[in-house]
């Protein structure tokens, strides 16, 4: 390394003062809206609190203990892994799909790849209130459709199972393209002439994806639905804008952030959200160790 | 003529099986917005009969009366402007100079100060909102701009991808404007951003996205609605007015239609900033 070798590009004083002028405010917010929450959340964990009192008993882990002997938390864990394991199946294996097709050289690609990708930019809150009314048991088009097919209705939103399928099938729809993009940019990057040399073997379109297009692709699939895991992990806005607070019945469905909401905002028992909020944490960090060890075996 | 892209010409389909796969999934993708747009301008009893219109019989514009008469709904979309606008404009300034000081400058416990901005990079927001509310609820925020604007002021994303884009420029440079005598944020300013002129584009639009579409941080803050970012606000419709699909259409229409316009005019920007960052809130 000839870094050290390298000139000063500044006089001593003047490089200093900038550094310090730039530096001092970004470490110091990173230090109050970062880190500092990040510490008093794990330090909160082992605390018996509320909102009002502020740290109140130590509890050891009797709050980690406490939710795994918790219902709510049980079906909320439960709930968030088969939210993540269905969606990314689905989202990848879609997305997977469209950027394949998309890249067959058909025309009107590019509008097709617009379009698909149009609800990845689109905040979740209108796209619910959209599926809500999609979903409407009466009114609703699909039911609509249903009806009209001479099929049953299926009643979209009322028992917590189908809630669970309805917001998965939002959040696959709303998730696709992005998966798709990428994926795209995975096959433009496969050399030309591994298609040739297996178009010369004569060999079919099953085996050409399978040898060729899904192994150039590993890298890539594996990025995409560790993203996929860490973000659906998160999964809040849908579950609770489709889920929650509606009057009059419906079928609530809790996932880790929405009970970790509920425990704080509405139940004030911090302490017991900060561990799982933790857990979370603990969750997320695992899957996002486990992106930087594939992405360093690639290198 | 065949696969002018990708792989070559021989797949599962045929390229007619394949344009008609994406054709009809581009059309089913699409049709909610369709459906949206068609109900909003619908009355009430029309939405509600069986069975139902496809298009409006007579097109019905009470709701965008209604709406956009509202002056509450108006500060929805107020609210969600200034707080997007003002946690863009300074996270991406922040983003550009500490990335630009990371990037170009050699000083004591450097990569440790990176390390620490990268570590924050993997942990959910939801992880830490409860002491960012409780620091909100001290500071009297709640209810504010203030409030819903300073967990947003900087980025650790920004000031990594920042960087990585500014280490490619070539210190010669620099070293030329500085024996012309230009100070140093002379150089940032003259020099330096507009050579990260795009990257600096990518990283506004995908933090002005992400702050558009925030969702629990304005529902843990905010107990007025006549602070509500759009967001909530619309969430709110659904309780107030339960049954009535037309309004929530309209609203779900004024909500989304903004936004696909500006997509369709920077999609190339918008599209990069969001692969390539693969953290979508």
């Amino acid at each position: 390394m000839n870094a050290r070798a390298r000139k000063r590009l500044f006089t001593n004083g003047e490089e200093a003062s900038f550094i310090l002028v730039v530096l001092i405010p970004t470490m110091l917010a990173f230090l109050v809206i970062r880190l500092e929450p990040i510490g008093e959340t794990f330090f909160g964990s082992f605390f018996n609190w509320s909102l009002v009192d502020g740290l109140g008993r130590f509890v050891g882990l009797k709050n980690y203990a406490a939710l795994f002997g918790d219902k709510v938390f049980y079906a909320a864990f439960l709930n968030t892994m088969s939210f993540t394991v269905f969606t990314t199946f689905f989202s990848v294996a879609l997305g997977l799909l469209f950027a394949y097709l998309t890249n067959r050289g058909i025309p009107l690609y590019s509008l097709y790849e617009t379009i698909i990708f149009i609800p990845v930019v689109l905040t979740f809150v209108p796209v619910c209130l959209i599926w809500l009314w999609l979903f409407d048991w009466d009114n609703g088009l699909i039911n609509m459709s249903l009806k009209a097919l001479g099929l049953h209705r299926i009643s979209w939103l009322s028992t917590p199972d189908m809630s669970m399928v309805s917001v998965i099938i939002v959040s696959v729809w709303k998730v696709i393209g992005y998966n798709m993009i990428i994926f795209s940019v995975g096959l433009k990057n496969i050399p030309r002439s591994y298609y040739e040399a297996a178009d010369m073997d004569g060999a079919g379109a099953w085996t050409v994806f399978r040898k060729i297009t899904l192994p150039q692709l590993s890298p890539i699939t594996l990025f995409v639905m560790v993203m996929s895991v860490i973000n659906n992990l998160k999964v809040f806005t849908q579950v609770y804008v489709m889920t929650h607070g509606k009057q009059g019945g419906g079928a609530q469905v809790d996932v880790l952030v929405s009970d970790i909401y509920t425990r704080s905002f509405v139940y004030y028992r911090m302490g017991s959200a900060s561990a799982e909020s933790i857990l979370l944490l603990v969750v997320v960090l695992v899957m996002t160790v486990l992106q930087f060890r594939v992405a360093r075996e690639e290198e | 003529m065949r696969a002018r892209r990708g792989p070559a010409g021989r797949g599962f389909f045929g390229v007619a099986a394949a344009e008609a796969v994406l054709g009809v999934s581009a059309l089913v993708i699409f049709f909610p917005f369709f459906w949206m747009v068609l109900t909003s301008l619908k009355s009430l009893p029309e939405i509600m009969r069986v069975p139902v219109t496809f298009f409006p019989q007579k097109v019905f514009l009470d709701n965008y009366r209604k709406l956009l008469g509202d002056p509450l709904f108006l500060r929805f979309f107020l609210n969600s402007i200034v707080v997007s606008v003002v946690g863009t404009v300074v996270s991406t300034f922040n983003s550009m100079i500490a990335g630009f000081v990371f990037a170009k400058f050699r000083f004591p416990a450097k990569r440790f100060l990176f390390f620490l901005i990268l570590a924050t990079l993997m942990i959910p927001f939801q992880c830490y909102m409860i002491p960012l509310y409780l620091l909100c609820v001290r500071l009297k925020w709640i209810d504010t701009y203030a409030g819903l604007i300073f967990p947003i002021v900087i980025s650790s994303f920004g000031i990594f991808f920042i960087r990585q884009n500014m280490q490619s420029i070539p210190d010669s440079l620099l070293e030329a404007a500085r024996i012309d005598g230009a100070g140093i944020w002379r150089i940032f300013f003259t020099i330096v951003v507009p050579l990260s002129v795009s990257a600096c584009i990518v990283l506004a639009i995908f933090q002005f996205m992400t702050a558009w579409g925030d969702f629990i941080w304005p529902l843990v803050a905010t107990n007025s609605q006549r602070m509500f970012v759009l967001e909530l606000g619309l969430a709110r419709f659904r309780g107030q007015f339960q049954d009535d699909y037309g309004l929530m259409m309209t609203g779900a229409t004024l909500g989304i239609l903004p936004v696909i316009a500006v997509f369709l005019v920077f999609r190339r920007y918008i599209i990069e900033g969001m692969t390539l960052s693969g953290i979508k809130a």
